[in-house]
């Protein structure tokens, strides 16, 4: 028996919620080499913030070892795939390395739409998918439902479908013995020139970058001199092992092996996702397809809140940066906001993603702006800037053109919401290019349509509209010319550079009425009026007022209950820290962010 | 007040009963309906709750010198006040029980204030049954009534959710002034809406509230409080409010009704002592022997102690802020077993101390003096009392003057104190000093 018969890659598929972290955990507890005592809940959700919102965001991977009813002994890897729109691409390079996928189904609730978009993905790689039922504990399971939708919807066989509960862990063993019998083992050639996949690294401080790889030819080991096929950079192996999910150090990693490679470098961006590894000397003839740069698709300020050092911010960024080969950030003068960064992310999870690690893993108090796509402005000389700041577009009258990014949006949906998105699209002023009926209920929308418009609140407005069934899938598509215009906002008659915002002209009033009422629910009254002002130039076009404030007093004090008063005092000056000065005009800082989110739906 | 006059403050006792007859539409205290049987439960539970607080003289052949120096070291109490809930619907018997407890346990003044909230209504259904009951706490050493009167008129009381009538307040009124009671307080509640629908004008609600006080006015009671209506979460009126049965009356007009009221009773004898309460002004000859202010309120503007006995009541002792169980269950189960009931202790830090001297002390009319503030601080600061205060609060001190020049807040040599529009915003002045 060759060794690669006994090597089973694969990934775990599911929806938010239907237990694939849970069963991770439940295999790395039967098979893998995790002491009990060790276990966290959910393994492999390793940050705070993967926990709290329950997606995975950064990538684990672990080996396990797992002796089959045959005698035989299988070594199994368990590549586990980040879950966000914003992600697909490394959701996709995962799935590359494996060959096969696990797709979990909660037998409570069945086949949801994000389920779709990621067996898709697999689909595309070519991989083997073994369904199985999850939480069949549960009173309320209903497998032949289950499993009539799987097979209806993704059209799979799924009368197999192993019925398992990641939870107490019943029907893990059949489950493991049915991927050993569906998922195919690796092919691949060891004595063949080295081919190997990244498909995820992260920096650490000792071994500098760690490499998750998926070698497909070949093989690797200590004192090779590796070469990115794709950046064309080059590195001398320090460490090659297997994830266990810990480091394990091993002599080598073969064709078919999943693992772990160290090499002296100094940032994630130097081994980014989807390029390939091969020999310096002895190089493949080609890379792995698939490889995409990290491409910045959003971009927000970020600048320290009232009593934050700029230096603290800057050595933040830095740190996040090294691990983190699709963010970027250089720096940026606000006249309202003073010093601060210009960062770039994939999308607007990325986005609130970084903001939160700011807050929690530095403890830092950073205000961040409207987020903003890059335009492409086209001035009368013929010079092309890229404008991703709307303080910084040049005045109209130097103006040619300007272009800005349209995506390729795919939604899946529920055939029942599709009036509500259609018109949602049509307000984002989107291109309906075709509609498909998937099954006889599901429907894809297929949409190209500027990605300023999904940037702010589309997410949202999706989810709301279709009870969170509906999933969103975009690509970069082009860039096109549009009638855009700069809108400024003035407080108290000063403007506030940080709030201006680049929008289609036609849509300019309603954008600057939404934003000052916005505002105006947003802004505290003052001791005095404070007048709230949309222009575009010298043009007002919309104006609200916060009226100076009247009332604030708490009347009661409750039996004696000084603490309780005192409560909500605190929480009241609490507040004001979160507030920035503008002038003799208090904004809290939120408004930067929540001013756009004026969902058209309501 | 000299600094030796701030320590010879003496400590007060605070009673909650959590019962009522029914719960009122805007009432988010702790306080429910229950059994005698559960409320004869309680009075045990209460009595032994207060028995914790006893010194025990060493039973020592030294007997009589230890009973003597226990006697010497009981907590000085000049205030005892029953609030609620509906403390009224306690027998008597039950309130003597209490007040004897605390007698034998604490050093009670003589002239100590003993105050009892008695809602209209809850006192009985005919004048002879009321007066007997009202007699009878008297006799138990009840000495103050608060009545929780809230409107004199009656479509509002039922909005309210109140189980009396305008005339039962003039009636038990009555009734209690026939019998002797020289020191009453009335409590009325400002901006009750008089419609669920927003039919009324902004000229109505103030003339509702205006009448009200008048009606007060003219029963000549000692003391009054006025509080404006606050929706508190969970309460039936918040949810009223919620799904739009009730329409709450703006800020605006309520600041106008406000102040309405307190000049109609500045102009009637009334002395406005602090954001929410008026005494009557003390005739000349009386002014130095009584006061009708509230005493046992007072403590809680000028950091005086207070203990707090009963479910959820609160207290302030030695520098520690307390908090009881809110659970019957648990309540009557850690006093069984001999522990305090206590739920939640903070022990105040020197910031805590001052912070809360200056929030509470601008409740006052007369604000916060310097003085009481910084006796708090334990380092010697260089300086006078001004300029350690401001010293402390360096950091607030431009914010504080902002509110100064607006006309929020007078600040002099002395000390500080909001005027009369400060007081429409006193949280936001308030919250510079926590």
């Amino acid at each position: 028996m060759n060794y690669l018969d006994k090597i089973r890659n694969f990934s775990i598929i599911a929806h938010i919620d239907h237990g694939k972290s849970t069963l991770a955990d439940r295999l790395i507890e039967k098979t893998g080499l995790v002491e009990e005592r060790d276990m966290k809940e959910q393994y492999l959700d390793n940050m705070d913030i993967e926990r709290e919102r329950g997606i995975t965001i950064k990538l684990q991977t672990t080996r396990l070892a797992y002796k089959a009813k045959n005698g035989e002994e299988y070594i199994l890897n368990l590549v586990d795939t980040p879950g966000h729109v914003d992600f697909n691409y490394e959701v996709s390079r995962s799935l590359a390395a494996c060959d096969g996928a696990v797709l979990v189904v909660d037998a409570t609730q069945g086949v949801e739409a994000q389920t779709l978009g990621n067996v898709y993905l697999a689909l595309d790689e070519d991989l083997e998918i073994l369904p199985v039922l999850n939480k069949m504990d549960l009173d309320s399971a209903r497998p032949e439902d289950a499993r009539a939708e799987i097979e209806e919807v993704i059209g799979l066989d799924a009368s197999e479908a192993p019925e398992i509960s990641a939870k107490t862990g019943m029907g893990i063993e059949d489950m493991l013995e049915k991927l050993i019998e569906v998922i195919p083992p690796p092919q691949g050639d060891p004595d063949g020139r080295l081919k190997a996949l990244i498909f995820d690294s992260y920096y650490d401080t000792y071994k500098g970058v760690v490499i998750y790889t998926r070698i497909f030819d070949g093989k690797i080991e200590r004192g090779d001199t590796i070469k990115m096929m794709n950046t064309g950079k080059t590195y001398e192996v320090t460490e090659v092992g297997y994830c266990i999910p810990g480091m394990l150090p091993a002599d080598e990693l073969k064709a078919g092996e999943v693992g772990y490679v160290c090499g002296s470098i100094k940032q994630v961006a130097d081994a980014r996702v989807g390029d390939t590894i091969t020999l310096a000397d002895k190089p493949a003839d080609k890379p792995l397809k698939g490889y995409k740069k990290a491409q910045s698709m959003v971009y927000c300020g970020i600048f320290p809140a009232e009593g934050e050092k700029y230096e603290n911010v800057k050595d933040a960024l830095e740190k996040l940066q090294v691990n983190d080969a699709a963010f970027n950030f250089e720096p940026e003068n606000s006249a309202a906001l003073g010093f601060g960064f210009r960062c770039g992310f994939l999308g607007l999870l990325h986005m609130d993603v970084i903001i939160e690690r700011l807050a929690r893993e530095f403890d830092l108090d950073v205000i961040t702006t409207l987020p903003s796509v890059v335009y492409k402005v086209v001035m009368k000389d013929g010079r092309i800037l890229d404008i991703q700041n709307p303080s910084n577009l040049p005045p109209p009258t130097e103006i040619a053109h300007i272009e800005e990014p349209i995506v390729k949006a795919d939604i899946m949906t529920p055939n029942e919401y599709v009036g509500s998105i259609m018109s949602l699209c049509q307000n984002r002023r989107g291109n309906l290019i075709h509609m498909e009926y998937m099954t006889k209920t599901r429907v894809q929308l297929h949409y190209e349509i500027p990605l300023n418009e999904v940037i702010y609140d589309f997410f949202d407005a999706l989810k709301s509209r279709t009870r969170g069934y509906a999933s969103l899938d975009y690509e970069f598509l082009r860039y096109e010319p549009s009638k855009l215009v700069k809108l400024d906002i003035l407080l108290n008659r000063e403007l506030i550079d940080a709030l201006s915002v680049i929008v289609p002209e036609q849509q300019a009033a309603s954008k600057g009425r939404g934003i000052c009422e916005k505002l105006k629910d947003i802004i505290p009254r003052h001791q005095f009026e404070v007048p709230i002002q949309a222009a575009i130039g010298q043009k007002i076009i919309a104006r609200e007022t916060v009226r100076a404030y009247r009332k604030d007093v708490l009347a009661k004090c409750y039996g004696g209950d000084i603490s309780r008063k005192k409560k909500l005092l605190e929480k009241q000056k609490a507040g004001k820290k979160r507030m920035r000065q503008f002038g003799s005009v208090t904004v809290p800082q939120e408004a930067f962010t929540e001013v756009l989110k004026l969902d058209d739906g309501k | 007040m000299t600094e030796s006059s701030f320590q010879e403050r003496k400590t007060g006792i605070y009673i909650h009963i959590p019962f009522c007859v029914q719960k009122c539409n805007y009432c988010a205290f702790l306080s429910f309906p229950a059994s005698e049987e559960t409320r004869t439960k309680y009075i045990e539970s209460l009595i032994q709750e207060i028995s914790l607080y006893n010194i025990k003289p060493e039973k020592t052949e030294h007997y009589k010198a230890e009973k003597n120096k226990a006697e010497q070291i009981k907590t000085e109490v000049d205030s005892i006040y029953f609030g609620g809930g509906t403390p009224a619907l306690l027998e008597p018997e039950q309130i003597e029980k209490i007040v004897y407890k605390i007698k034998k346990v604490f050093a009670v003044t003589g002239d100590v204030e003993i105050t009892l909230e008695a809602n209209p209504g809850a006192l009985g259904g005919d004048e002879e049954e009321i007066f007997n009951k009202l007699s009878e706490f008297g006799k138990a050493g009840v000495n103050r009534l608060s009545f929780g009167v809230q409107s004199m008129n009656d479509d509002k009381l039922h909005l309210l959710g109140r189980v009396h009538s305008a005339s039962d307040v003039v009636r038990d009124f009555e009734i209690a002034r026939d019998i002797g009671f020289d020191n009453i307080s009335l409590d009325i509640i400002l901006s009750v809406p008089t419609e669920t629908r927003d039919n009324s004008t902004e000229a109505d609600n103030l003339k509702s509230s205006i009448d009200d006080v008048k009606k007060i006015i003219e029963l000549k009671p000692e003391h009054i409080s006025c509080y404006s209506l606050q929706l508190e979460e969970g309460t039936v009126f918040y949810d009223m409010a919620e799904g739009g049965l009730l329409k709450e009356i703006p800020d605006a007009e309520d600041r106008n009704i406000y102040h309405a009221v307190c000049d109609l009773l500045k102009n009637s004898d009334y002395e406005q002592y602090e954001i929410s309460n008026f005494a009557l002004k003390a005739d000349g000859e009386t002014e130095n022997k009584y006061n009708y202010r509230s005493r046992h309120n007072s403590k809680y503007w000028d950091m005086s102690e207070y203990i707090g006995f009963g479910l959820g009541a609160s207290g302030f002792l030695k520098g520690k802020r307390y908090r009881n169980t809110t659970s019957l269950e648990e309540y009557c189960r850690l006093v069984r077993e001999g522990k305090k009931p206590i739920e939640d202790v903070y022990i105040n830090n020197e910031h805590d101390f001052i912070s809360e001297a200056v929030f509470t002390g601008l409740r006052r009319i007369e604000g916060i003096s310097y003085r009481e503030a910084v006796r708090f601080l334990k380092n010697e600061n260089f300086g006078n009392d001004e300029s350690v205060f401001w010293g402390y609060y360096s950091n607030v001190r431009k914010e504080a003057e902002e509110f100064e020049k607006n006309g929020y807040l007078e600040i002099d040599r002395k000390g500080i104190r909001l005027t009369e529009t400060g007081i429409d915003i006193s949280n936001r002045i308030m919250a510079l000093f926590v």
